[in-house]
């Protein structure tokens, strides 16, 4: 490997041989002042040497020293160190007092070591497990939502167990894994998404760009809140280098408890919440007009641009049950057996046809319900003076909204033992076993969504009644079919014997469709100490994580996605080895120096299977979910393997100065499997950071108002691995993905005895790890004998070599490669401050706000004017050069250099450069702010956290469709214009009102829509405006004007907990303490945005922002829980 | 003894150090894709890219310009009114170019190098198609200097189709020659090498017409496809959509995009039809009546649209194989080569062959193509009677109208509008636009990444300079 590894780590070794002969033994206790405790961990060293030694969790200590002139140095994080000569005594007993100017704060760094947080040239979240339970989410990410500025969590829906998207500090890769990297007591573990897309595109993170089916979870769900001590976020590269190409995203360290004892008491303890989830917003829908197109009702058709539902007599629709009559179509029989007839379509001379009743449907809210949580958790821990133990037992329950099939059930064990085996040698286990199940719901841009057909329903159609017989004409009966707002009769023909239902009704489709995903996981990690010498101990720590996730989708035939039906069997398996060797020593180097140094050695192999099949054309419909109910040749068996390699040599050294300048240096060598042959194999990543107390220099020393003040700078370089295989061309089989037109239509080669197909995406041999470096500096300052502190952060990182598929002219042959082409910068602010406001005995307040903006940029794009990400024709969310990255694209109208339209002779806007896509909108938020109270009075607290994010693009692309279908609110509207304004005021076709409509009986004229101007004069907005011309945003019409620039303020979590754990309950119940909790979370969200909520985004996990399309609606919830400590 | 702990570290480190290239080497190799693959079974996936293309979203398109079809929903609203963006066009130009086009180079290369001469020429004659149909649709395009490392010029239309002739020859060169069969790797043809013979000498008769090349044309139409058993179909046999070897028509009207695509009339009279739905009927006289071949192509009783594209027990059904080249396609061209070079019996035999093999196809009941003679010709003659029209013209009209309307579906229809002019004058769908489509817009993704794109971009309405 490289020269400088070898460099860094023979320097570390040279710092290490002045060991000494050693001959008299002492002994003694450390305590600490306040507690009289055993202080554990605290460095007993003879001064100016570097024999020394650490307290055993008693706080007890052994050395030998070479000569009783020698004088000890006794110091610990948070504590004032103390000297004491030898003197010819034996035993010592020391008390130290806790240091006021040091907050005794201890974090996690990236290798899952402890650090004084004080001393830290980087700036380092910290979550506590506590703030994580009391958010009442039941994912460990979505709690994190609001808490730390810099990090952003998207959620992909309000269904249970959804994935959420985390983005540190923006976003620094456009295909490679978009996650930060998730270490759960120093082991690398899974948090992925595996969408439709399979293993390949997931890749650990990278996220699912399908913008249709089902949302999967996000494997970081496993964990259990309440198993968290703490969570930190390691945000910038110098904090988390040593992890090289894992870390662009950053790193977020999770530690979870252990138990902690030293007198041997047992806490046992038992948590029950039960949690209530309601729909939150819902997209307004009109009520006023029917089915129909033209002002006139039609009962199949797909838009409610009908008739005046005021306008109908009223009392029950006339059916047509005449067999002879030329609209007898047949009937469906409902389970009640009532039949259900077709219905006259509405004429010039009666608008309504057969349609007398006026009845309306809340159609966003009818696929819904309330849902529940109820989670319940168990712990038990303890120890003594040499071991520690934790188990719990967990279980979640959550039922979403979805009146039925949509659920998360997750249970958790884990036990934490550690154990000091012998003086020298201490051995610690973690692990967990994890059981999630969950069934799905449909969404998104899929003709089966919950929404997309929910939302387009007409409001007069009523979905609840969704299944029935359908007996045609001739007397055929067909039995058990899908009734809708477009076939409401469930109609088929002997020719094509499925029913039709154009879009599912949302109701059939939870009642029938299913997606069901169980996982079994173990994560387990073993970590062996071993001090070899006072000052220097070798750690060697083994993990392994490692889930099956067995799925199922299935669409019963006809299921609007796949009319003959459909099963997608499959069996996903992720395992991830992990094990770092770390020696670590520490030395001093005369008074005012400290020296600590490591090396390590990592190697991590992670493997990805998927075995599975696909079947379609269900022979027997009434069959249970079975591949083996297909045809043979309707079946397609896929297997799949990812494998990754990763070997690293990184090297730390922590050199502490006069008391008060800490500097750091790392360095780490990594070779990968994922670098391409022709790539140099070994890809090194520096960081080094400093810190200064400054305010313990002598002149602030004294001061009163300053306690605490660190100036910190850093500089790191991190990077992405290349997904997987992308160094060669393959052949693929010439299937539907590649023999497809672009509509749905497609061809597939194994129909024809098989066939392949050189790749269109061309290998490329060169690939090499995207590299990010980031600058970043700050200050912390705590005041008033630390009761405000201030922490202020601004970094700047670009990120070179992001590799992406560029596309390649396809008259090339391919049309697409992947190339290290892009660059991307964020930069950005961080603020946090805490302050307690007021602080008495009885009563406090500690108000805690943060701050944070990111500033991102593409900056270079490999010459390509933007790279698609995902989303639609209309608009889409990609890499454009000069923008933000996953800014909208997509079609506007044209103004003038006036900033006035760009109207068509009937004064109408026309499309800008006749409908070429540009950027329209930047779903990335100019600022984001959170605002944590605390109010705690006695044993009462109550916590409340407000958020705030600022300008923020949205394309509500459902409300776009639905002005295309007539059912959006906005489209109530019904405009009446005078006989004379009528004969000039035209519509979108050229027509006047006075032509297109039929006067009133006063002359005027009525039309639903309104008049506007687009410069040009007035023009009349109707229906040959929303949905047949440029009015809509589903055909034909611009994207631009369903961008919505949104800023929301959510009253995200409000906690009131009450703690009873005084004397007399102990002494009467032997509970040491009660916590009673109420928690609403998402309580009320204030925004301008007209769609379900601002938060949601199709795509999830993945760099996609601001795409609203049909998908599900978010939830609030209120919470009671209730825990018992004995 | 602390020393040597040390050195044993340092020595395990060191071994560690060395183990790293072991451990990560070989992995980047995909276990889940093959490097390559035989040449038949490339050339499977060649055929099946060519008739994707040739059955698929652009002869979909070309047919709502054509009024085959009428664009009914979403979208395909749009098109009926000629409104279209450069990045409709991507996903054709790829499937083109990258699945069909390298895919058969890469076949003639891999034949080449085991001497399997049968499979070059094979390859050449579908690389061929490919091109010329680029060509035909899009102008002048990349091809000298295609599926090169980096994006190359676009060559004049008219040097695509003197490569494409130059290619079709050495194919009829090379197919007799020795060669192991592909057999039913091959769906068009299952090997046999007349068929592919003859489909070489009706693709040269087509391009030949296309660059107006009339009497070559009618030379290599004569040794072209010489019966219907000779058609270049693309097999399609799924008995429902989605069934990924379906019509795509049907597929694409029955199910991935139901209600997009329709053969109804204008708004003010939908069950009239699509213009050629209506030109059936306007076209009955003595000799000739059409229901049943309109009703091949046509039907009222799908359940979707008044009138739709016949997706029941037709043209379009799912497993209707879709025609690529013809023995019709071939005698229309004689036809109209002959006539435009005075051969007016030659071309007027060649017409009655066309209305022969209609009368064969389309059998139904009432079905009448009697042959026509030259009076019938002739000024006030049953098929002249437009004053003023030479005998020549209308024998011309009726040569391209017999073809329009016995070609619903495929490409050159939209071809022979846009070289003729429209001289069998369907109507504009959009009255704002100067004509009906001349062209198929270069694609966004071209546009994006080959900067060898003519510039201005010509628009919609621009002819490809064969025809102008």
């Amino acid at each position: 490997m490289k020269k400088t590894l070898l460099m860094s780590f023979a320097l570390v070794f040279a710092f290490l041989n002045g060991v000494l002969a050693q001959t008299s033994t002492i002994s003694g206790r450390v305590t600490d002042q306040k507690t009289s405790e055993g202080l554990p961990g605290v460095t007993v060293l003879v001064k100016g040497t570097n024999n020394g030694t650490s307290t055993n969790p008693d706080g007890a200590f052994t050395l030998s020293v070479l000569s009783p002139s020698g004088t000890l140095v006794f110091s610990s994080v948070g504590y004032i160190s103390q000297e004491r000569a030898i003197g010819g005594n034996s035993t010592f007993a020391i008390t130290l007092s806790p240091d006021v100017k040091q907050l005794n704060e201890v974090v996690v760094t990236a290798l899952g070591l402890t650090a004084n947080r004080d001393q830290l040239g980087t700036a380092q979240a910290t979550v506590k497990g506590a703030a994580l339970v009391s958010s009442g989410e039941t994912s460990v990410i979505t709690a994190l939502s609001g808490k730390t500025p810099g990090v952003l969590i998207t959620r992909t829906s309000g269904d249970p167990g959804a994935s959420a998207n985390i983005q540190i500090r923006g976003a620094s890769t456009i295909t490679g894994n978009l996650q930060p990297l998730i270490v759960v007591d120093g082991i690398p573990v899974y948090n992925s998404s595996v969408g439709d897309d399979g293993i390949l595109s997931s890749n650990g993170g990278a996220g699912s760009n399908v913008v249709g089916g089902v949302v999967q979870a996000s494997r970081l769900n496993d964990i259990n809140p309440d198993d968290i001590a703490t969570m930190e976020v390691l945000k910038g590269a110098a904090a988390s280098a040593i992890w090289g190409t894992r870390a662009a995203n950053g790193v977020i360290v999770i530690t979870t408890k252990k138990g902690a004892s030293a007198n041997g008491k047992l806490n046992v303890s038992y948590r029950s919440s039960y949690g209530v989830d309601q729909i939150n917003r819902t997209p307004s829908l009109q009520t006023k007009f029917g089915q129909g197109v033209g002002g006139l009702y039609s009962n199949t058709s797909s838009a409610s641009w009908g008739d005046r539902i005021a306008d109908r007599t009223g009392g029950p629709d006339m059916y047509v049950t005449d067999a002879t009559a030329s609209n007898y179509l047949g009937y469906a029989t409902l389970a009640d057996g009532s039949r259900v007839y077709n219905i006259a379509n509405g004429t010039a001379a009666n608008p309504h046809g057969g349609k007398n009743n006026q009845t309306t449907y809340d159609q966003a809210r009818s696929p819904f319900t309330k849902g529940y949580t109820w989670d319940n958790i168990a712990t038990i821990s303890g120890g003594d003076t040499r071991s520690n133990f934790y188990v719990s037992l967990g279980n979640t329950y959550q039922k979403g909204i979805a009146i039925n099939h949509s659920d998360n059930d997750r249970t958790t064990v884990r036990i934490n033992v550690d154990r000091q085996l012998t003086d020298k040698f201490r051995v610690s286990v973690n692990s967990s076993y994890i059981r999630t199940r969950s069934n799905r719901i449909q969404q998104g841009s899929n003709v089966s969504g919950i929404y997309l057909g929910g939302l387009r329903t007409s409001p007069d159609y009523d979905n609840s009644h969704f299944i029935g017989d359908f007996t045609d004409p001739s007397g055929n009966i067909f039995l058990d079919r899908q009734l809708s707002y477009r076939n409401k009769l469930g109609r088929a023909t002997a020719a094509s014997p499925i029913t039709n239902a154009g879009y599912d009704n949302p109701l059939w489709n939870l009642d029938r469709v299913r997606n069901e995903s169980r996982v079994n996981r173990f994560l387990g990690a073993l970590e062996m100490t071993y001090d070899v010498t006072p000052w220097l101990n070798i750690l060697n720590r083994s993990g392994v994580d490692t889930y099956t996730d067995n799925r199922y989708a299935f669409l019963p035939v006809g299921s609007s996605a796949l009319l003959t039906g459909s099963l997608t069997q499959e069996a996903i398996q992720e395992t991830q080895v992990n094990n770092d060797l770390i020696a670590r020593a520490h030395t001093s180097l005369g008074p005012n120096v400290t020296l600590t140094g490591l090396v390590g050695y990592n190697i991590n192999a992670r493997r990805s299977s998927q075995v599975g099949a696909t079947a379609t054309g269900f022979i027997n419909p009434f069959s249970p979910p079975q591949l083996n109910n297909t045809p043979s040749t309707n079946r397609s068996p896929f297997n799949l393997i990812v494998e990754q390699r990763t070997a690293a040599l990184y090297s730390q050294v922590d050199l502490g100065l006069f008391n008060q300048v800490y500097l750091t240096g790392t360095v780490r060598g990594e070779q990968a499997s994922t670098f391409g042959p022709q790539a140099k194999s070994t890809f090194i990543y520096p960081a080094v950071s400093g810190a200064w107390q400054f305010s313990k220099l002598g002149l602030l020393a004294d001061n009163h108002l300053l306690s605490f003040g660190k100036l910190r700078a850093s500089f790191g370089i991190v990077g992405v691995q290349p997904t997987p295989y992308l160094t060669q061309t393959y052949y693929t089989s010439a299937s539907s993905g590649t023999l497809s037109d672009g509509w749905g239509t497609s061809l597939d080669a194994a129909n024809y005895g098989g066939g392949f197909v050189r790749s269109t995406s061309k290998g490329n041999p060169f690939i090499r790890p995207e590299r990010k470096a980031e600058f970043e500096g700050g200050l912390d300052l705590r005041f008033l004998q630390n009761r405000i502190g201030v922490t202020l952060t601004g970094y700047t990182n670009k990120t070179t070599d992001a590799i992406l598929p560029i596309p390649v002219a396809a008259s090339t042959g391919y049309t697409s490669t992947n190339a290290n082409a892009a660059t991307i910068t964020n930069k950005g602010l961080e603020i946090s401050l805490d302050g307690d406001v007021v602080k008495t005995a009885g009563f406090s307040w500690n108000i805690a706000p943060n701050f944070s903006l990111n500033r991102n940029k593409v900056t270079e794009l490999a010459g390509a004017a933007s790279i698609n990400l995902t989303g639609f024709n209309s608009v889409s969310s990609r890499a454009v050069k000069d923008y933000p990255l996953g800014a909208l694209w997509g079609t506007a109208f044209a103004f003038n250099e006036n900033g006035s339209y760009n109207t068509d002779a009937n004064g109408f806007p026309k499309l800008a450069d006749n409908g070429t896509a540009r950027v329209i909108g930047n779903p990335n938020p100019q600022w984001r702010g959170g605002l944590n109270n605390t109010f705690r009075y006695h044993g009462l607290t109550l916590n409340v956290l407000i958020d705030h994010v600022h300008g923020t693009d949205v394309w509500n692309g459902t409300k776009g469709a639905l002005y295309y279908f007539g059912t959006a609110d906005e489209l109530s509207n019904e405009t009446t214009v005078s006989a004379a304004q009528a004969s000039t005021l035209k519509l979108y076709t050229g027509q006047t009102v006075a032509t297109a409509y039929k006067p009133n009986n006063d002359g005027s004229f009525t039309f639903r829509g309104k008049v506007q101007n687009f410069g040009s004069g007035d023009v009349a907005l109707d229906e040959k405006w929303y949905r047949n011309g440029l009015g809509n945003g589903f055909s034909g019409g611009p994207g631009a004007p369903f961008i919505e620039h949104v800023y929301y303020t959510r009253l995200r979590e409000v906690t009131l907990n009450y703690s009873l754990n005084q004397p007399w309950l102990r002494n009467a119940t032997k509970v040491s303490s009660i916590d009673l909790a109420v928690t609403g979370r998402n309580l009320y969200l204030w925004t301008n945005y007209t769609g379900v909520d601002p938060e949601t985004n199709l795509t999830g996990v993945s760099n996609v922002r601001g795409i609203d399309y049909f998908n599900n609606p978010s939830t609030r919830s209120l919470i009671f829980s209730i825990k018992f400590t004995y | 003894m602390k020393n040597l702990k040390h050195l044993l570290l340092l020595g395990t480190m060191g071994l560690f150090i060395g183990g790293c290239n072991k451990l990560v080497n070989g992995y980047d190799i995909n276990p889940n894709a093959p490097q390559d693959a035989p040449a038949d079974q490339q050339l499977t996936a060649a055929e099946l890219a060519e008739g994707l293309f040739m059955s698929g979203e652009m002869p979909r398109l070309t047919g709502i310009w054509a009024d085959f079809f009428t664009g009914a929903d979403r979208q395909y609203q749009g098109f009926e009114l000629y409104n279209t963006s450069a990045n409709d066009y991507d996903n054709a130009w790829g499937t083109a170019y990258a699945t069909t086009l390298a895919q058969a180079r890469l076949v003639e290369t891999k034949a080449q190098a085991v001497n399997n001469l049968r499979l070059l020429g094979i390859g050449q004659v579908v690389e061929a198609q490919i091109a010329g149909s680029i060509a035909d649709l899009w102008g002048d395009v990349p091809y000298s200097e295609a599926l090169k490392d980096t994006p190359g010029k676009f060559d004049a239309q008219a040097s695509v189709f003197a490569a494409v002739q130059t290619l079709l020859d050495q194919a009829v060169v090379n197919l007799p020659k020795n060669g192991i069969s592909p057999g039913a790797r091959d769906i068009f043809y299952q090997g046999t090498v007349t068929s592919w013979v003859a489909a070489a000498h009706s693709l040269k008769a087509r391009y030949f017409l296309h660059v107006k090349n009339y009497a070559q044309a009618a030379t290599e139409a004569k040794l072209g496809i010489a019966s219907k058993a000779g058609d270049m179909l693309i097999p399609y046999n799924a008995t429902t959509a989605n069934g990924k070897d379906a019509n795509p028509y049907y597929d694409f009207i029955t199910s991935s995009r139901y209600g997009y695509l329709s053969a109804e009339g204008p708004a003010a009279n939908p069950a009239a039809g699509s213009y050629a739905y209506q030109l059936y009927a306007m076209r009955a006289n003595a000799k000739t009546n059409e229901t049943s071949r309109r009703n091949y192509f046509y039907t009222t009783a799908s359940n979707i649209y008044l009138v739709d594209p016949n997706v029941v027990n037709g043209a379009f059904k799912s497993n209707a194989s879709a025609p690529l080249v013809t023995y019709y396609e071939t005698q229309a061209i004689l036809a109209e080569a002959l006539a435009r070079t005075g051969d007016a019996p030659g071309a007027l035999a060649a017409l009655n062959n066309l209305r022969a093999y209609n009368a064969v196809t389309y059998p139904a009941a009432g079905a009448r193509y009697l042959d026509y003679t030259s009076a019938d010709f002739a000024a006030g003659g049953l098929v002249n009677t437009v004053s003023g029209q030479t005998s020549d013209q209308a024998l011309i009209k009726e040569i391209l109208t017999e073809k329009y309307l016995g070609m619903v579906g495929q490409f050159e229809p939209f071809n022979d509008l846009r070289r003729t002019n429209n001289l069998i004058g369907i109507p504009k769908k959009n009255n704002a636009s100067p004509d009906i489509p001349q062209r198929l817009l270069y694609p966004q993704s071209e546009l994006d990444t080959n900067p060898n794109v003519p510039k201005p971009i010509p628009n919609l309405f621009a002819k490809t300079p064969v025809n102008s």
